[in-house]
């Protein structure tokens, strides 16, 4: 195996090498047929695990590793309306004896192309998102406006799981086209994609694929309206068994916009509805099938001159409305912390927290569940699942200003909640969310050429419920993140953050079954903290190329497990891009 | 353009807030959190269905009793004659003819006789007080259903060998001190060398053995057992015996022997029941070996060991075994 393995590597390698032979980058015609671009970095973190009164005397206190990898991406285009992308790993565990540690592997594998000038496919790892409620990769928890520092670590995770913007990584086709049409619609655009999910294990999981697309029909004059679906289906006949999940989500999105000179408004929604069912199942706890439905409607105005934004809206989420595309979460709480897993002498699994957001670890999650995902309600328990959190209903507002100068801006949200089915109750949770984002440029404002921003984040939760004190709920959650740059040199920052995560309060913790049927409420109280203090250093040496190095200090605090612990870290990235 | 663009933004709005605003929200989702952690209160007192139950022809009785949410409750219902107890468990905030009906059976032994009974219901962690009733049984129950392996009712029963050792005495008494009925077998001696002191093999070997069900979740062994002198240093181990080829003959060294046993607790009659289900694994949960097929086939049963043995330092042993039987669905109820 190890041969095979070395002759696989010497081949890939001649691969590119011949690629990168002079007559193969140029064409006959002297156009470039072979383009390189790609990524390096090397990292290497120190760890060290603090558990006061000697809590824990077993675990190895200190962690340190590191790792050299090379993303080489090579566009060919075979011909004008062709192109193929790969992008081929290497990457080297420090330490490792001998290439012991080193890794070779495809990291992407994408063609695509126009057939016939007009339809525009892809084939291979492709990025697909819809809306809001359809198809949508929510951004974490636990980040409002975050300092750059943290920035630094959160670029590496969403570089390796794939999160681009809200788009969700995934292995299928895809096809766009576009149809020019007459005054009243002036533009139609298709876009349609596969995708496989799941491959058979030939016993109890079929094979699950997951479909959809959009049809938009576009006045330049008006707006545009816009059908949507997307479906998470099993096949039949892939496993012995007869058990086929389906989820269906279809709606209508739409907008209205005028934009002038000095002004631009707007009216924009979308409504649907999902099914979902779970057929042949044998399980008694199956449900019958089951739908419902979700709408929101928003209105926005930005006065361009005094670059002040401002939108309200109203959202209404059914309890039912079930869209996996867009209620998978970035982090699996079900997971327990892969650095330092079992800590202190009783060995407890360490919760999944702030430090893990920051951490390329098992805990990333790229996959759609099917089921509701676990979330921590001191992070985010007015939205868990961003806009298509079900089981919601309320207004909400958002403004935005810059100040003419540009030494600043600041943002504004504010969500007014509540659920629209009790959960165990007949009373209902009401939330309140206000989110706050402030930018500061400072060299701006003293006529420094040099960089100077301060940034800051601050996001208030407040969940409550009445009725009888057995039922009540009150809970105020609280993210603040501050940050600080300073060039101090040419190209050199001086990087501070800080963020801290809490929580404090009562609540119930939902437990549901494979079928996302609420099985369990259990209460809690919470009284629990997460902290990261962060102070590092970055040389610039171009835009796309830079050598940090960050010491953070990360807390946590459980007084109602009386869990306490901390995890100092020091680690050294460079990262380049080319 | 402007009244084409007003009306159309109408439109939508419309569309959107007729179409998706009507959800399924008169009831709640999940368990009620009242039923979990609302005020306890006693919405309707314990009842009887009857204070003299006749338990003879196949008769019930009925506990009724309703709380405001739902509660751990165990109603205990003890013979003031024989001292019979039966205990009747469960969390529910009803209480009747699905969760807290008796057919005269007792927990353990001893069995319940016509005699006048104390009936206790409590809802330990809601309310100190007990709540208090009577009752006296008219008709005891009568067991129906029953294989028996031995009652000793007729002597040692139908059995195809017997070991002891020289300084046991194995021999059925009629004394009246019989967990059923009047007989039970006596294993009594000082066994200084051995943790044998004596077996005795119950066979059956007509057409269809015991006549057990096929099903080995159904089908449960029960044995009452009394250790007189020897408690927690002594025990009883019973070994079943399928005949796979049906030949009537069981062949130990190609079909299977299913071996359970069972430590005696306490100088009273205790009532040990397994399901057959179960003897397939040892104490520790992990699957035992055996010499046929490994399947288990209570309708292949054709021999059943009881065999005491006893910790050869503990001393003189005196163990009682009685009411060795098969019962279907349910463990044995004296």
């Amino acid at each position: 195996m190890k041969v095979a393995s070395k002759i696989l590597k010497i081949g890939a390698f001649g691969a590119i090498a011949l690629c990168l032979t002079p007559n193969f980058v140029l064409g006959q015609g002297g156009r470039k047929k072979v383009d390189f671009r790609g990524l390096g970095r090397a990292y290497y973190f120190n760890n060290k695990l603090e558990v006061p009164d000697s809590g824990d005397t077993v675990t190895a206190p200190r962690n340190n590793y590191g790792t050299t990898l090379v993303d080489l991406g090579v566009n060919v285009f075979p011909n004008e309306n062709t192109e193929i992308l790969g992008v081929f790993r290497i990457s080297n565990e420090l330490g490792g004896y001998w290439g012991g540690g080193v890794e070779f592997g495809v990291r992407q594998l994408t063609l695509k192309g126009v057939a016939a000038d007009r339809f525009r496919y892809k084939v291979g790892d492709i990025d697909l998102k819809l809306t809001d409620y359809t198809l949508f990769n929510n951004f974490e928890d636990g980040d409002v406006n975050e300092a750059d520092v943290f920035d630094i670590q959160r670029d590496v995770v969403d570089y390796e799981q794939f999160y681009i913007d809200n788009y969700w990584r995934m292995q299928g086709a895809q096809l766009e086209f576009g149809v020019k049409g007459n005054d009243l619609i002036t533009d139609v655009n298709f876009n349609g994609f596969l995708t496989r999910q799941r491959a058979s294990d030939f016993n109890t999981n079929p094979e699950q694929l997951l479909g959809g697309g959009s049809i938009q029909f576009v006045n330049q004059n008006i707006g545009f309206l816009q059908y949507n679906n997307t479906s998470i289906f099993d096949v039949t006949q892939t496993t012995g068994d007869s058990a086929r999940y389906g989820n269906y989500v279809h709606s209508v999105s739409w907008g209205l916009e005028k934009d002038k000179k000095d002004k631009r408004f707007g009216l924009k929604g979308e409504s649907g509805f999902s099914k979902t069912s779970y057929f042949g199942f044998v399980d008694p706890n199956r449900p019958a099938d089951f739908d419902d439905g979700f709408m929101e409607v928003n209105g926005y105005f930005d006065l361009k001159e005094k670059n002040l934004s401002i939108s309200a809206g109203f959202m209404d989420v059914g309890p039912d409305f079930r869209s996996p595309g867009a209620q998978s979460k970035r982090m699996d709480y079900s997971k327990t912390g892969e650095l330092y897993s079992v800590i202190t002498n009783e060995a407890i699994l360490r919760p999944v927290s702030a430090f893990d957001y920051l951490s390329l670890a098992s805990t990333n999650n790229r996959n759609i569940s099917r089921e509701l995902p676990e979330y921590l309600v001191w992070f985010n328990n007015s939205m868990p699942f961003g806009k298509a959190t079900p089981n919601r209903r309320g207004f909400y507002l958002e403004a935005t200003k810059t100040d003419s100068a540009k030494t600043g801006d600041v943002g504004l949200q504010a969500y007014m909640l509540n659920e629209i089915r009790g959960e165990g109750t007949m009373q209902k949770r009401n939330f309140l969310l206000l989110q706050f984002t402030g930018n500061l440029f400072v060299n701006k404002l003293i006529g420094w050429k040099r960089d100077v921003k301060l940034t800051s984040g601050l996001r208030m939760e407040n969940t409550t419920r009445g009725g009888q004190s057995y039922e009540t709920i009150d809970m105020s959650n609280l993210l603040v993140d501050l940050g600080a740059n300073v060039e101090f040199q040419d190209d050199l920052d001086l990087l501070l953050g800080y963020k801290l995560i809490s929580g404090v309060g009562n609540e119930f913790i939902d437990d549901r079954d494979q079928f996302n049927t609420l099985r369990n409420i259990a209460p809690t109280t919470f009284s629990v903290g997460d902290g990261i203090a962060s102070i590092g250093a970055r040389y610039r040496f171009t835009d796309k190329v830079h050598l940090s190095a960050v010491y953070q200090k990360y807390a946590h605090a459980n007084l109602n497990s009386d869990l306490l612990f901390g995890i100092n870290q020091f680690y050294i990235l460079y990262n380049m891009e080319f | 353009m402007r009244k084409v663009i007003l009306q159309i933004s109408f439109a939508l709005v419309c569309i959107s807030l007729l179409t998706n605003c009507k959800h399924d929200d008169e009831v709640f989702e999940g368990p009620s959190l009242e039923d979990q952690f609302g005020d306890f209160k006693i919405k309707s007192p314990l009842t009887l269905s009857t204070v003299q139950p006749d338990f003879s022809n196949n008769g019930s009785m009925v506990f009724y009793a309703e709380f405001s949410i739902n509660a751990d409750w165990q109603i205990e219902i003890t013979g003031l004659t024989t001292g019979a107890k039966k205990i009747i468990t469960g969390n529910d905030k009803i209480l009747g003819d699905a969760n807290a009906t008796w057919s005269g059976g007792a927990t353990s032994f001893p069995a319940f006789g016509n005699e006048k009974c104390a009936v206790a219901l409590t809802i330990p962690n809601k309310i100190q007080d007990t709540i208090r009733d009577t009752l006296e049984i008219s008709g005891l129950k009568q067991d129906q259903g029953l294989v028996i392996v031995a009652d000793y009712e007729n002597g040692i029963g139908a059995t195809t060998d017997d070991f002891s050792q020289t300084t046991v005495t194995q021999l059925v008494n009629c004394d009246g001190d019989a967990a059923k009925g009047s007989c039970y077998l006596s294993v009594s001696g000082l066994v200084g060398w051995d943790w044998a002191h004596g077996y005795i093999d119950y066979t059956d070997t007509s057409d269809n053995g015991y006549g057990l069900s096929s099903n080995p979740n159904s089908v449960f062994f029960n044995a009452a057992v009394k250790a007189v002198e020897g408690v927690e240093t002594s025990f009883v181990q019973f070994s079943f015996n399928e005949d796979e080829n049906d030949d009537g003959v069981f062949d130990p060294a190609t079909e299977d022997t299913w071996v359970v046993e069972y430590w005696t607790e306490d100088s009273t009659w205790t009532l040990y029941s397994i399901a057959y289900s179960d003897l397939n694994v040892d104490a520790d949960n992990n699957p035992v070996e055996t010499n046929g097929n490994g399947v288990l086939e209570p309708h292949k049963l054709i021999g059943v060991r009881a065999f005491v043995l006893a910790n050869p330092d503990a001393g003189q042993n005196t163990l009682y075994l009685d009411q060795l039987v098969f019962t279907s669905n349910r463990p044995y109820e004296p």
